[in-house]
């Protein structure tokens, strides 16, 4: 009777971290893949790509952090200022992975909203979960002590220099129950450890499991907008920056 | 031979003159910051980013340049 009573008490002590955990805070690591433009090649905007290029090594010293319930979650921007660095490619660096927007999730509605300030005004971007199309491939690997298993999606960006498809790549573990990931990617059948977009990966550093309860509750104020419109605001300004700069000229 | 030597000096130090202030009129304007912040932009558009993003990319280039540009002109004006 006491061996069972122990064996009992082991077994909840082992797994009362995450079965009864009401909410999970997973911090991640951003990781450039490569170059992000092809080395330069002495044209006239081979500066500009150095730039871009050297603002892309300092994606390495980005971090963030998502919180999530079993239905909900948040992903937002966890960088600390850092006063060793350039702070133009810093900045441009924080861009890259997007660390001054928030990302929202809601399983139970199906929407995902990015809230971010672009002109100095706060927009929020809502878009529908069941729009990733996830694929789930049979693919796995092992992150950490989690058997993941390898999820893509794609998406268009279509922009003045054209159109194009970017992929995206997702490992998840069904061993941590929460459906959620960087970035506002969501909807797969356990958390994301890793992920893939534009050559950055964002890669899972710490898993901490809390047993509070954790309201998600509404982004910060801002006006509803597409991204289909915010480009197009963007394309606005800069031809006015560009028309403005010829008649200077 | 005075007057020469003279007229010779007064010529060097005008064209001396000359092409420092145009040396500095082009170092303390913003032209080169407004063409380099497009080719940004521009070069993040051929990778396929959103104009948003592309934008405040080539934005973030272009406070910064304008700001270089202002502090040295500031320091210039003020040793001269």
């Amino acid at each position: 009777m006491i061996i069972r009573a122990l064996y009992l008490l082991i077994l909840l002590g082992f797994g009362s971290n995450r079965s009864f955990s009401q909410h999970i805070i997973v911090d991640y690591k951003t990781i450039p893949n490569g170059q992000y433009i092809e080395k330069s090649d002495g044209s006239e905007s081979s500066s500009s790509k150095t730039l871009i290029n050297e603002a892309f090594e300092l994606v390495a010293l980005m971090t963030s952090q998502l919180k999530a319930s079993q239905t909900e979650s948040i992903f937002l921007g966890t960088t600390q200022m850092n006063s060793d660095v350039d702070e133009l490619n810093f900045k441009l660096a924080k861009l890259f992975v997007d660390n001054d927007s928030e990302y929202k999730c809601d399983l139970m509605n199906n929407s995902t909203s990015r809230w971010c300030t672009v002109f100095g005004k706060k927009f929020i971007i809502n878009s529908k979960i069941s729009d990733f199309d996830w694929k789930l491939t049979k693919e796995k690997k092992q992150i950490g002590e989690y058997n993941c298993y390898k999820a893509i999606c794609s998406y268009e960006v279509i922009n003045t220099s054209g159109t194009f498809r970017k992929n995206v790549e997702a490992w998840y573990t069904t061993d941590i129950p929460y459906r959620f990931g960087p970035k506002g990617y969501c909807g797969l059948p356990g958390l994301i450890l890793e992920l893939t977009d534009n050559k950055i990966s964002y890669v899972v550093n710490n898993i901490s499991f809390k047993k509070e309860t954790f309201i998600v509750g509404a982004l910060p104020k801002g006006e509803l907008i597409t991204q289909k419109k915010l480009d197009s605001l963007a394309n606005k300004a800069s031809e006015d920056r560009r028309s403005k700069f010829k008649k200077k000229e | 031979m005075k007057i020469k030597m003279l007229s010779f000096l007064v010529t060097v130090i005008f064209m001396g003159s000359l092409f420092s202030s145009f040396t500095y009129g082009n170092r303390f304007n913003y032209d080169h910051c407004f063409g380099e912040a497009d080719q940004v932009e521009q070069n993040l558009l051929d990778q396929g980013n959103s104009a948003e993003f592309a934008y405040a990319a080539s934005n973030g280039y272009l406070d910064d340049c304008i700001n270089d540009v202002d502090i040295a002109a500031a320091e210039y004006f003020a040793a001269n």
